[in-house]
């Protein structure tokens, strides 16, 4: 039996409904309403239903009158009209235009003729719904790249106009030391405009979600992390140490994994108190009945309540005190959708912040 | 003569650019570097009217964090009259489109609007009418 087909039958007789359920019963999820109010009740409970099958001529209401009715709220549901009367030209033309049916249908209908029909409509809801969730895609991804231009414009022009500043004013003085710190400029910017265009690198890797999915080991990512963040944590004296709690196999991404630990690792390093003795990060490695658990601790400034809702969020960026693109933690969230993950993020201001991925194992 | 300078810019590196060109031009007094407009607000609010020398510079860049160019704007317009008066702002920003432009000629604080980069000509064309 196909558990994903839903079909509702309107009519108010009797046994017409038990003749239809006990033919397609076996076959797909049937639902019998003798009367609209009761059709609308299960509409109400099974938005997903797919196939509404309707008698025309009821006491309470013409089956396309109830079609017009709920054509607004339920627009997905295709429509099939049944009717046992020569029906006058109307009749037709309202089933088409107020009823907005699929296929009309002569009384008394044979089994094959039905069984035809929901194939062909089930194929034709399927076309639909996809139709509308690729549109709202569409839409979406327009609305992103609308953003997206817009920032990259500002985010690369701007380091670009440090540059040109910088190299003008050089040539415009003539004192040495000068001149070398206005150097120290440039290389500055080119390195912040290098960060910027890994990262949207990165943003595009991720949208294109294109995964080779591995055995992540862990431990082996542990050791890469420790060499990666060695020296930035020597040079701000940050005691970074790394937990590994492995017990079991953890297939995903492993591209995508060290991605999410990169950006996390790297605002816990970057987003540290300035003048605080026992400065930390922690990182957290576990695998257990097909679960990976990440969690990122640090001794940081922290998230203002009000921003935490938003710190997910395409080019949000919360506070000035560090240089960032507002892309990096939007990646994070993006790849773990992806992943059938979940991040959430425990943080105190001027105490630290806590980040915990959980990532299901494919 | 020279003057006292403000420079708000969210960017460190674009900071020191201005405060360079400002230096070179010869015609400061004291450069004051803000990261955060809203902190800049407050030196300026804390400030008050005395002591105030009879005209400061503010630089300005419109798109910051936190606090953008316009809320700044929009919160400077509300301080006296007597402490307006004392400041000129001269808007540093990248892409000032027609209707960024269009939404900072309200501003009557406003003296000038340059595009970055900011280079010693841009600068001394702007600063040049104040001997």
């Amino acid at each position: 039996m196909n558990e994903e087909i839903k079909i509702l039958y309107l009519d108010d007789e009797v046994n017409n409904l038990v003749g239809f359920k006990a033919h397609f019963r076996f076959d797909y999820q049937i639902f019998l309403a003798s009367n609209t109010n009761e059709a609308l009740k299960v509409l109400e409970e099974h938005p997903d239903l797919r196939i509404i099958f309707t008698d025309q001529r009821m006491p309470d209401k013409l089956g396309t009158d109830f079609l017009d009715e709920i054509r607004v709220i339920y627009p997905l549901p295709v429509r099939i009209l049944l009717t046992a009367y020569t029906e006058d030209l109307n009749t037709a033309i309202d089933a088409i235009n107020k009823g907005n049916v699929y296929r009309y249908i002569r009384k008394p209908w044979s089994v094959e003729t039905i069984g035809a029909v929901i194939a062909d409509a089930n194929r034709h809801y399927l076309t639909n719904s996809l139709l509308t969730i690729k549109n709202k895609e569409l839409e979406q991804a327009y609305n992103e790249l609308d953003k997206f231009a817009h920032s990259v414009s500002h985010d690369i022009r701007g380091p670009l106009a440090g540059i040109m500043a910088a190299a003008q004013l050089a040539q415009d003085i003539s004192d040495l030391s000068e001149i070398n710190e206005i150097l120290q400029i440039i290389v500055n910017s080119a390195e912040k405009l290098d960060r910027y265009i890994l990262n949207v690198h990165d943003y595009y890797s991720v949208r294109r979600g294109e995964f080779n999915i591995v055995d992540v080991d862990l431990d082996a990512i542990a050791a890469d992390m420790q060499v990666m963040y060695e020296a930035i944590a020597n040079a701000k004296g940050i005691k970074f140490t790394i937990t590994v709690n492995e017990l079991g196999i953890f297939r995903s991404d492993e591209v995508s994994v060290k991605l999410i630990l990169n950006n996390l690792l790297s605002n816990a390093f970057k987003y540290q108190k300035k003048d605080y003795n026992y400065k930390y990060v922690h990182l957290e490695m576990g695998v257990e009945k097909g679960m990976a658990t990440f969690i990122v601790k640090d001794s940081g400034i922290g998230i203002p309540d009000k921003y935490i809702g938003d710190i997910f969020n395409l080019f949000f960026r919360a506070t000035i005190l560090e240089a960032g693109s507002g892309l990096g933690l939007y990646n994070v969230k993006n790849i773990l959708t992806k992943l059938g993950g979940k991040v959430s993020v425990n943080s105190v201001e001027n105490v630290g912040s806590e980040f915990i991925v959980s990532i299901p194992s494919k | 003569m020279k003057y006292p300078f403000i420079v708000i810019d969210d960017s460190p590196i674009d900071c020191l650019i201005v405060k360079k060109v400002i230096g070179f031009s010869g015609k400061s007094s004291d450069v004051k570097v803000f990261n955060d407009a809203s902190q800049a607000l407050r030196y300026i609010e804390d400030k008050g009217e005395e002591n105030l020398p009879p005209l400061s510079f503010i630089t300005l860049d419109i798109m910051m964090p936190v606090m953008n160019g316009f809320e700044f704007l929009d919160k400077f317009i509300e301080l006296p009259q007597s402490i307006k008066d004392r400041y000129k702002i001269v808007i540093i920003s990248l892409s000032n489109n027609e209707h960024t432009t269009k939404k900072l000629m309200k501003y009557q604080v406003i003296e000038a609007i340059v595009e970055k980069p900011i280079t010693m000509d841009k600068f001394t064309t702007v600063i040049e009418k104040y001997s």
